[in-house]
């Protein structure tokens, strides 16, 4: 593959436009927002919406969809204060009963859809409602109290950053590494691209799309843990607010890096994106509901670019279907 | 209630022959060339008042374009003319309106959809609404009713098409057909292969709605690939060969032997001779018993290593759906098969499994089941082996690129660029490096569906050149294709599939492309040849 200059441009344009909005923003509000202060806290506050991102990427890879993840992530974050906080189970005990929680959330969304045929969107939008209104049903008021280790685990500062963004960045080289160079990897992507090709040359795509739909719930209700350590409390109403900006890096994130595939330093690249602007939105005095605005359009724009990029071709050597 | 009530009313005189009606349809030097071909050569065709006509043809008759034409949707050449019911139609680049109510068409698949109900669906296009522009379904149910009692059925209105079976459907498409005539005592209705998927016992009642119809005085042309059922039904036969009426007698004077001859083109010049080879080896390679599922039944078949086996048939005989049966990507119903010996779990047979013993397949829908073709060539061709790529730990696509290139060059895919998508290589290329990716798992048995379908004559040269010199180093070879004249150049042996079963098995001095089409439309089966 050798890419043209229009394959540059679309490959790093995103980065690009990145660039072009923090200088804007250090233009405009040089004391706040080019600050290691400002810097630190978008890297490290945006974290766990990375890894749940990361954590969504297989089974999107796979023509899946989990809509129920940031709901997985939102009862993993409650059942940790009630765990944790409230009845003062041990942080061990505790996770091992929530990422089992988000296994079997992750199997049984699996066996609906893998196994009963079950349109994935319909699927995982009940679950995830079910789930919001179960994590309400656990407890309705923020807990504090959460493990003082995990606490101090996750915000670890390394270089001036919490521990837990040095975690994202893991996951994302992880993920990176198995869609890039293992075999897995590559049956996943055929699995989400050609199914039927898939099958025929041996693949068992049940198998790939179960397993891609249990990681996600597996690593959700992870990341419910983790930003439970970063925030210090546990809060039942924290998991749908991240539908929509997981759903925008993600989507986002395809027409980047590798345009046209999902994936993960386009992820990356995405979240951290959105994070800038709807940050530096705030700083110009846009508070509350630009953060909404922001996302909103982002995800439309994102889907509509992921269309555009997988129709051109650099090489203008696209043949006619 | 307005006039749209009458049309419902059950009781309708069925009309006099008169004299002085206008034939139904009047069709004068219909012609059609597409990209320079004449695929239809300055046809005439008159259809009378309440007859049933056949018109029967090989594909690439013509027959499918001349119907298309009739429906608005192609247009014929300068100087054509067409009259239905005595009125001229006028044919207009955006399609003429098909003599709006005088002609009606049920479709091969019927124009049904599975989810809706039956009431639903008779009535969709043209819904009888009331006030304020809501369906109003008391109206349509009398109408149904009224539409189907015609036809001597009753179906429950509230069922859907899923519900009830086929032969049912059929009919349910030739009412709403018949109800849509503006006119239902004149008038033209097209039907085009209503009866391909109908279970045997279901023809008669599907016959005897067509009968019904034409009773009414509407002229019937049955577009169809079953001479027994055209005899049984039509009045006259016209016969399409490459474009030219060739035939058009009343079917009282004709036999199937007669049509069969009519249909089959002479092969120019002298017969093309199946290739002079013999099986090397006498070992059985593939051995196939009873196999059923998918419209198949009791298929039963040996292939010898080295030997190269055609399945053909009519579209729908269940001959190219062997391959996927074998393969395991269909189930099988029934049946058991073994390759060197070894036997295949044939009703819980997987891919993986089939792969696994020694069985690849070429899927004849290249963009669906064959490649990814918006995926680079060379992980679509090495796909199925990656695991020997691996090298501590890593998926080394170096090595990848380099295997692929090595096995596009010796397939002959041209560019040599494997790091390309598929997409971007010519149709030939593309099948080439599918070809590819199976020939590097040295498959014991390969299973081909349509391998040079859309390919470039060249290219498919070369296709067979491959399958030849693999069946000559060992390889049992199933080929299964609609195309006769391919099928005689590279096969050993032919098997014709009819209704779902071997009909006939040619070779040697009976594998030509005559006898090959007349078994496909005879339906009877010849003595087993095999040795």
């Amino acid at each position: 593959m050798t890419p043209g200059r229009a394959g540059v441009v679309r490959r790093f344009g995103l980065l690009a436009i990145w660039a072009v909005m923090i200088a804007v923003f250090g233009v405009l509000r040089p004391e706040e927002f080019l600050t290691t202060g400002t810097v630190g806290a978008i890297l490290s506050s945006q974290a766990p919406l990375l890894i749940l991102a990361l954590g969504l990427l297989p089974a999107l890879t796979a023509d899946t969809l989990d809509l129920s993840a940031p709901a997985t992530l939102g009862i993993a974050d409650t059942l940790l204060g009630e765990l944790n906080a409230v009845h003062h189970w041990p942080l061990w005990a505790a996770a091992a009963v929530i990422v089992s929680c988000g296994a079997l959330i992750g199997s049984l969304n699996a066996a609906f859809i893998v196994g009963f045929g079950g349109d994935p969107i319909v699927v995982t939008l009940g679950t995830g409602t079910l789930l919001g209104g179960a994590a309400l049903g656990i407890n309705i008021v923020p807990t504090a109290g959460i493990s003082a280790w995990l606490v101090t685990l996750t915000r670890h500062p390394v270089l001036g950053l919490q521990l837990i963004f040095y975690l994202g960045l893991a996951l994302a080289l992880g993920t990176w590494y198995f869609a890039t160079y293992t075999p897995t990897g590559r049956h996943l992507f055929f699995v989400g691209a050609g199914p039927d090709v898939a099958r025929l040359t041996g693949i068992n795509v049940t198998r790939y799309r179960t397993a891609a739909l249990v990681y996600s719930g597996v690593i959700a209700s992870i990341t419910g843990i983790l930003l439970a350590g970063t925030l210090g409390s546990s809060d039942p109403t924290i998991g749908p607010t991240y539908l929509l900006p997981v759903f925008a890096g993600i989507f986002l994130g395809a027409t980047t890096i590798t345009p046209g595939r999902f994936n993960a330093w386009g992820t990356v690249a995405a979240v951290y994106f959105l994070t800038t602007g709807v940050t530096g939105l705030e700083l110009l005095g846009l508070s509350g509901w630009v953060n909404q605005v922001f996302y909103g359009a982002a995800l439309v724009l994102a889907a509509t670019f992921s269309r555009i990029v997988t129709r051109a071709d650099p090489e203008g050597a696209q043949a006619s279907i | 209630m307005g006039p749209v009530l009458t049309r419902a009313s059950p009781a309708e005189p069925i009309p006099p022959e008169g004299t002085d009606a206008a034939p139904a349809l009047v069709a004068r030097a219909l012609s059609k060339r597409f990209a320079g071909r004449t695929v239809l050569h300055r046809l005439d065709l008159d259809l009378h008042r309440g007859e049933v006509r056949g018109l029967l043809g090989h594909n690439g008759s013509g027959k499918s374009t001349f119907v298309k034409i009739l429906s608005g949707y192609h247009q014929p050449e300068p100087g054509a003319a067409l009259t239905v019911c005595g009125q001229p139609v006028a044919f207009t680049r955006s399609g003429h309106d098909p003599a709006h109510g005088l002609m009606s068409f049920v479709h091969q698949d019927l124009g049904l959809v599975a989810t809706a109900t039956i009431v639903e669906t008779f009535g969709v296009g043209r819904y009888l609404t009331g006030l304020g522009g809501r369906i109003s379904w008391r109206r349509e149910r009398s109408q149904l009713a009224a539409a189907l009692a015609r036809f001597g059925v009753d179906l429950p209105p509230d069922r859907t098409i899923a519900e009830i079976p086929v032969t049912d459907r059929a009919i349910l498409a030739i009412a709403r057909a018949f109800d849509r005539l503006a006119d239902r005592r004149q008038g033209v209705l097209v039907l085009d292969e209503p009866t391909a998927f109908l279970p045997q016992d279901g023809v008669e009642r599907v016959c005897a709605a067509i009968r019904t119809v034409a009773h009414h005085g509407v002229g019937v042309l049955l577009v169809t690939h079953n001479i027994p059922q055209a005899l049984a039904i039509t009045e006259r036969i016209t016969v399409l060969r490459d474009g030219h009426r060739v035939l058009e007698e009343p079917t009282t004077a004709l036999t199937t032997q007669r049509l069969v001859t009519a249909m089959v083109t002479e092969p120019v010049g002298a017969q093309t001779t199946s290739r002079a080879r013999r099986p090397r080896s006498r070992e059985v390679a593939l051995a196939v018993r009873d196999l059923g599922g998918a419209g198949t039944r009791g298929v039963s078949f040996d292939v010898r290593a080295g030997e190269i086996v055609g399945l053909t048939g009519l579209m729908g005989s269940g001959f190219q759906r062997v391959p996927y049966l074998l393969f395991g990507a269909t189930a099988a119903r029934s049946g058991s098969a073994c390759v060197h010996g070894d036997p295949l779990p044939l009703p819980r047979l997987t891919p993986a499994r089939a792969i696994r013993a020694g069985l690849c397949l070429v899927p004849g829908d290249r963009a669906r089941h064959a490649a990814v073709l918006d995926a680079p060539a060379a992980d679509n061709i090495t796909l199925g082996d990656l695991a020997r790529h691996v090298r501590r730990g890593l998926l080394r696509q170096d090595r990848v690129v380099a295997h692929a290139s090595a096995l596009m060059d010796q397939a002959g895919v041209q560019p040599l660029a494997p790091g390309r998508d598929l997409r971007t290589f010519s149709g030939g290329n593309q099948q080439k490096a599918v070809l590819a990716k199976w020939l590097a798992r040295a498959p014991r048995v390969l299973l081909l569906d349509e391998p040079v379908h859309g390919v470039d004559v060249s290219s498919r040269a070369q296709i067979f050149t491959r399958l030849a010199a693999l069946a000559d180093a060992g390889t049992a070879i199933v080929l299964a294709s609609i195309d006769h004249d391919d099928l005689v150049a590279v096969c050993d042996t032919v098997l014709v599939l009819a209704n779902g079963r071997i009909t006939a098995r040619l070779h040697g001095e009976t594998l030509t492309a005559q006898r090959m089409l007349t078994a496909c439309y005879q339906h009877t089966r010849t003595p087993d040849e095999t040795v």
